[in-house]
């Protein structure tokens, strides 16, 4: 890049002993071309094109006699400055010299604000909607193989106090318990057979109990959570969309779901229902459909309102709209029926 | 004479060194955040510009050092990757387009290190 550089720097003995020669010259004359170096600069290349050999030799000594100046060390005085013919052309190195400098401070100072710009908060918080939600997406993956790992880990927990019976009292199940609920104490005293389900949800048997309860839909909930209206006078929301409103809201962490009416449990489907509207777990319903949902409203409103999510599906299509509300409290009422699993049975 | 260009040299080093010191630590000191939009051209911007300089101090140890060169070289190479970051903004491979720029300057980094470093140690 540098490859064609002028021989200023390995010229001759002669041009670099040159300077001396002309530093008599007057000071008045050079002074105020320090100030206009600009403007020298300009000049400097308007008539670069006709320029004659002798101006370029002299712009070679000019800047010989620049560098042998910042070799020794003298300050940058107009005394020396003040060859009569090259001076604008020693003007224009001086101002390259001041450029190269510029430029060199220009990238330190850029290489920080990139480095700044770069780190991770900064990044997060111009990163698009796309970008956002693949991370929200790997953060959610990676919090559901954590809770999974949770989850065998306070089973083997479980497992080792339950066993050797009182050998190792209450070591076993020290963060099960801290983490949930503080009614845990009875705990401790459990039969070894519902052992591995209290310390599974970290619980008592009689909390625990009320938890699945909520999850499987056969109590009424109450709790914060929103309500998502889809009006849809074309009929072009199929169950495609409804299906993913629900999985959206479950990742979001909604604890209790229901859909027109029909509690949501972990074997909900929604299928289409040609011409008439759709079908939830058997059970014809028609537009508007209702959502509602309980869990933390913030979280549920924002997963709703993801780029390309449920919200601009809903909108994308022919005439439907979708609403959202949020609850700081509401109510879902609606029961699914208790299950009674025929086969599976609890492994010892 | 051998011992005054060494000198020379010594003092406009430390001179360059200086003026990015005086960078960093207006950087440092000011710490403005980039707009969102301005990163991604930044970023290949300081790649550029690291070229140059490195390619500057190449030049400057084989005493082929030229302000003129440098100053265009710099700015030149900086105009062209953020040009093509731009185009490739425009054209819709943006990260493409960067990576290609980061990558071309990458390798030119590494042949001027390895020049500077024989020019520095074969010495």
């Amino acid at each position: 890049m540098n490859e064609p550089a002028e021989s200023a720097q390995e010229a001759d003995p002669t041009s670099v002993a040159a300077p001396q020669r002309q530093s008599s010259a007057p000071k008045t004359k050079a002074a105020p071309r320090a100030e206009a170096a600009d403007r020298a600069e300009a000049a400097d290349r308007a008539e670069a094109p006709d320029r004659t050999e002798a101006e370029e030799r002299a712009e070679v000594e000019e800047r010989a006699e620049v560098e042998e100046r910042a070799g020794t060390g003298n300050p940058v005085g107009p005394a020396d400055g003040g060859a009569a013919d090259g001076g604008a052309a020693g003007h224009a190195g001086r101002v390259l010299r001041i450029a190269t400098l510029v430029l060199l401070a220009a990238l330190g100072f850029g290489g920080v604000v990139a480095v700044r710009s770069a780190s991770p908060s900064f990044s997060v918080a111009r990163a698009g909607p796309d970008r956002l939600a693949a991370t929200l997406r790997a953060i959610g993956a990676a919090d559901r193989s954590l809770a999974a790992q949770e989850g065998r880990l306070r089973q083997t927990a479980g497992v080792t106090s339950a066993s050797p019976a009182a050998s190792v009292p209450g070591v076993g199940r020290p963060s099960g318990t801290s983490t949930r609920s503080p009614a845990t104490g009875t705990a401790d005293g459990d039969p070894a057979g519902t052992g591995d389900l209290a310390v599974a949800g970290g619980t008592g048997p009689g909390d625990a109990a009320d938890e699945l309860a909520v999850l499987a839909g056969t109590v009424p909930v109450t709790g914060p959570g929103l309500e998502l209206t889809v009006r849809d006078p074309n009929r072009s929301v199929d169950a495609s969309v409804l299906l993913d409103a629900l999985q959206e809201l479950r990742d979001a962490g909604a604890e209790a779901i229901e859909i027109a009416g029909v509690r949501a449990g972990v074997s909900t489907y929604v299928a289409d229902h040609p011409g008439h509207g759709l079908v939830v777990d058997g059970r014809p319903i028609t537009a508007p459909y209702v959502l509602r949902a309980i869990g933390d409203a913030h979280t549920l409103d924002r997963a709703l309102r993801i780029p390309g999510g449920v919200l601009d599906t809903v909108a994308a299509r022919d005439g439907a709209q979708a609403g959202v509300r949020t609850f700081g409290r509401m109510e879902i009422r609606s029961l699914r029926p208790t299950p009674s699993p025929r086969y599976a049975r609890p492994a010892g | 004479m051998a011992r005054m260009i060494t000198r020379m040299v010594a003092n406009r080093m430390t001179t360059a060194l200086l003026a990015l010191v005086v960078g960093v630590v207006a950087g440092l000191l000011l710490g403005p955040a980039a707009p969102g939009w301005l990163v991604p051209y930044l970023a290949v911007a300081v790649v550029a510009a690291l070229d140059a300089v490195l390619g500057a101090a190449r030049a400057f140890v084989e005493r082929t050092f030229d302000d003129r060169v440098f100053v265009v070289s710099f700015l030149g190479d900086v105009a062209v990757a953020v040009l093509l970051v731009l185009v490739g903004e425009l054209v819709g491979f943006a990260d493409a387009l960067s990576t290609a720029v980061v990558v071309v300057l990458g390798i030119r980094i590494f042949t001027t290190a390895t020049a500077l470093r024989r020019a520095l140690v074969g010495r």
